[in-house]
């Protein structure tokens, strides 16, 4: 019977399709609902027999009748279903989205899934769960791709069970923030019984009952391990301990930790390219170095300490060994002053490449570049990266920031980055500058750039000295600087090698700068004769952006030095210069 | 200058620098040496490539990715955040979006894949499915079984 329904109905689709073509055709619409009126007759004829009664021949029909219509009712929800769905699809492949290959929207699924606000999403509009009730498609490419599946957190906690399994056997990423931790792995258990598939894992409200769950597990694939403290004791009573999951995470390289005891467990700490600690407890120092002593492949520190005790923990008499990280490239250290000096001394050795460095110091009003950069006192010899630079950027970001940033054109790598960060950033710029040629021996150098420096006496006065030890610098540029605080600097004598200054956005006053070009220029007896003498070539000015120039003052000076104009000042004016036009771009 | 010809036999004249930065197109050049001969391009129509070019050209100065950033893309998290000019220059519609992300796969563009994809991305983050099909012009194509299981998925996600 299931059978000959089977086959009927799709007929009687098919029938009723025809029709409905043909009504459509001529102009006939049908509607489902008009009245109908079956006349069903009497149904069950009376048997002739009389061998059973009229009473059980009727029940048997009814039977029958119940039955075959629950066969043709499920044959047709089920072939109109699939007739439906079938149609569906073929209309989806119609569409642009379709168009793209699997491996195309297996990326984007991926990028929906990891988007940071992702997790915070409900259950049904998260990815991938809600990629995977959009379409068959949709559908077949989420349940077969296990790493849309590996994200386990507090907010899909209660469905764990359906992530592990639909992940097969992906490294997952397990992030659980919330202040009960414990009972989340206790009522979770799959997430447990899995520790060995973790690639990543964020722990808030870290505890020592949290050592006891995770002490002995060991986690072989484990990459990233993130640990916060409570937010109300900084520091909890709980430490790394050695064995920590086990004291097996070989594929341990970025570890981050938050308000945790810092305490050297080198199981840990063996090939880790990055280490981030905050707020890691008192005297940092020392278990800091004896830890990046077990790292030495480490490309990236960042250590945010408030411990204010002088030395960092650091004996005063001995000077800590080098240790040698090769490939650190960027540090970024807010601590006190005895801090950030413990730690960089013995980690500045020779041959470290390029570095970028930020420091910020608390507690602290003086120190110098040789302060937190000991590069003079490292008994090797310097940095072979700065022999590398030749365009050094000087800037003052205000309100705090001294930046340092040397530059080698011809590979455009930065060679050295140094951000410095202190509220006496004047003191602290001029500071530098006067110990620059002392500090920075680069003997390549040959752009300088000064942006935003503070208006300070001693501090052109440093920056005059600095041009002179440096008589390679050819090209100088100012940047949002007063002309007469650089005045100084071009005068003969001051910068003898310098062939282009760059002026952007600075204030001129067109008479002073014309008279200190043509002292420049040495022809002030020659300027007064007729004609007047041809622009010489040594030196050539570059005004971008400058208040105060217009085209009667770059006519002036241009009969002392080559001028590049951009028409512009700052107060929006724009001129027309004939003769050159510097891009926006400069 | 590198000849390209589209599908629908469009020729372009560009900058090899700009050229370049499709890998399939660099590789070509390279096996093929200096050459006048025009590159074929049978998978991009000439509006398509007009505006792959486009991106080229704005980003033809951009070092080009190293194997050694796709590696580590893969280790990294992913964003979706994607540059301004870049957000202005995807604003196209969805026929146009999908083809460009065709092209820069077939012309293994990474970052303009990138970008095309990540714009996807942003399109679908949040969204119920019934939204998004909305967004995309699907139906809703599952059998009357896939259904069922799709309910009991729901009710897990709410009752739990």
């Amino acid at each position: 019977m299931e059978d000959m329904a089977l086959k009927l109905v799709p007929l009687l689709i098919q029938s009723l399709r025809e029709r409905a073509r043909e009504s459509r055709r001529d102009g006939v619409e049908e509607s489902a609902t008009k009245a109908v009126d079956f006349v069903l007759g009497a149904p069950f004829p009376p048997p002739c027999s009389m061998e059973r009664s009229v009473g059980d021949y009727v029940n048997d029909e009814y039977e029958l009748t119940k039955l075959a219509c629950h066969f043709a009712q499920h044959a047709v929800a089920s072939y109109t279903g699939k007739l439906l769905s079938s149609a569906g699809s073929r209309r989806n492949e119609l569409q642009p989205i379709y168009r793209l290959p699997d491996e195309l929207m297996i990326s984007i699924f991926e990028s929906v899934e990891q988007a940071e606000d992702n997790m915070y999403m409900s259950l049904l509009e998260r990815a991938p769960i809600n990629l995977s009730h959009v379409s068959r498609l949709w559908r077949d490419i989420a349940l077969n791709t296990p790493t849309l599946w590996t994200k386990l957190d507090d907010n899909n906690a209660s469905i764990v069970d359906v992530f592990i399994e639909r992940s097969g056997n992906a490294s997952l990423r397990v992030d659980i923030a919330d202040n009960n931790f414990y009972d989340t792995l206790q009522l979770t258990p799959p997430l447990l019984h899995h520790v060995h598939r973790w690639e990543s894992l964020s722990l808030g409200a870290f505890r020592d009952r949290s050592i006891r769950t995770l002490g002995k597990l060991p986690a072989p694939r484990l990459k990233k391990l993130v640990i916060w403290g409570e937010m109300d004791n900084d520091i909890p009573e709980g430490a790394l301990y050695t064995d920590f999951l086990g004291g097996q995470t070989p594929c341990l390289r970025d570890l981050e930790l938050h308000s945790v005891h810092f305490a050297f467990a080198p199981s840990l700490y063996k090939d880790l390219t990055r280490l981030y600690l905050k707020h890691a407890g008192a005297n940092i120092a020392e278990p800091l170095l004896a830890a990046l002593r077990a790292c030495p492949l480490l490309e990236e520190l960042t250590v945010k300490s408030r411990d204010t005790s002088e030395s960092g923990g650091m004996g005063r008499r001995e000077t800590p060994a080098p240790i040698s990280l090769l490939r650190l490239r960027s540090m970024d250290l807010t601590m006190h002053h005895g801090h950030i000096h413990a730690i960089l001394l013995p980690l500045i050795t020779s041959p470290a490449l390029c570095i970028s460095a930020k420091a910020t110091v608390v507690h602290e009003d003086r120190f110098t570049l040789r302060d937190i950069l000991p590069l003079a006192l490292n008994a090797q010899g310097f940095l072979p990266g700065i022999f590398a630079i030749d365009t050094l950027l000087l800037a003052v970001q205000k309100p705090q920031t001294f930046r340092i940033h040397g530059i080698n054109s011809k590979s455009m790598t930065p060679a050295l980055t140094i951000d410095l960060q202190h509220p006496l950033f004047a003191k602290l710029a001029t500071g530098v500058v006067s110990n620059l040629s002392r500090d920075l021996p680069v003997t390549s150098l040959s752009a300088l750039t000064l942006s935003d420096l503070p208006d300070d006496y001693n501090l052109v006065v440093a920056l005059g000295r600095f041009l002179m030890n440096w008589p390679s610098v050819s090209s100088l540029t100012l940047s949002g600087c007063r002309m007469a605080q650089f005045l100084g600097l071009v005068l003969p004598g001051a910068s003898p090698s310098l062939l282009y200054l760059h002026l952007n956005h600075v204030i001129i006053d067109s008479a002073t700068l014309t008279n200190a070009m043509k002292d420049r220029v040495g022809s002030s007896s020659e300027a007064d004769q007729n004609p007047p003498p041809e622009p010489r070539a040594t030196l050539c000015l570059k005004l971008f952006r400058c208040a105060g120039a217009d085209e009667a003052a770059v006519a002036e000076l241009r009969k002392f030095v080559s001028v590049e104009w951009d028409g512009h000042n700052r107060a929006g004016i724009v001129h027309r210069d004939p003769q050159h036009t510097i891009g926006d771009s400069q | 200058m590198v000849n390209l010809v589209t599908s629908d036999n469009e020729s372009f004249t560009v900058e090899k620098a700009v050229a370049s930065r499709s890998v399939l197109i660099k590789n070509m050049l390279e096996d093929v040496g200096e050459s006048d001969q025009p590159i074929p391009l049978p998978n991009v129509t000439a509006s398509v490539l007009k505006k792959v070019l486009e991106y080229c050209d704005h980003h033809k100065n951009e070092p080009m990715p190293t194997s050694e950033d796709l590696a580590a893309e893969d280790t990294r998290k992913r964003t979706t955040d994607i540059g301004e000019w870049d957000q202005k220059f995807i604003q196209v519609d969805q026929e146009m979006l999908f083809e460009i992300i065709l092209a820069a796969n077939y012309l293994d563009i990474k970052p303009l894949l990138d970008v095309g994809c990540k714009t996807v991305a942003n399109m679908i983050k949040g969204k119920t499915p019934e939204e998004i099909r909305k967004l995309f012009n699907i139906v809703n194509d599952f059998t009357p079984e896939e259904e069922a299981q799709i309910k009991k998925e729901n009710e897990w996600a709410e009752d739990r």
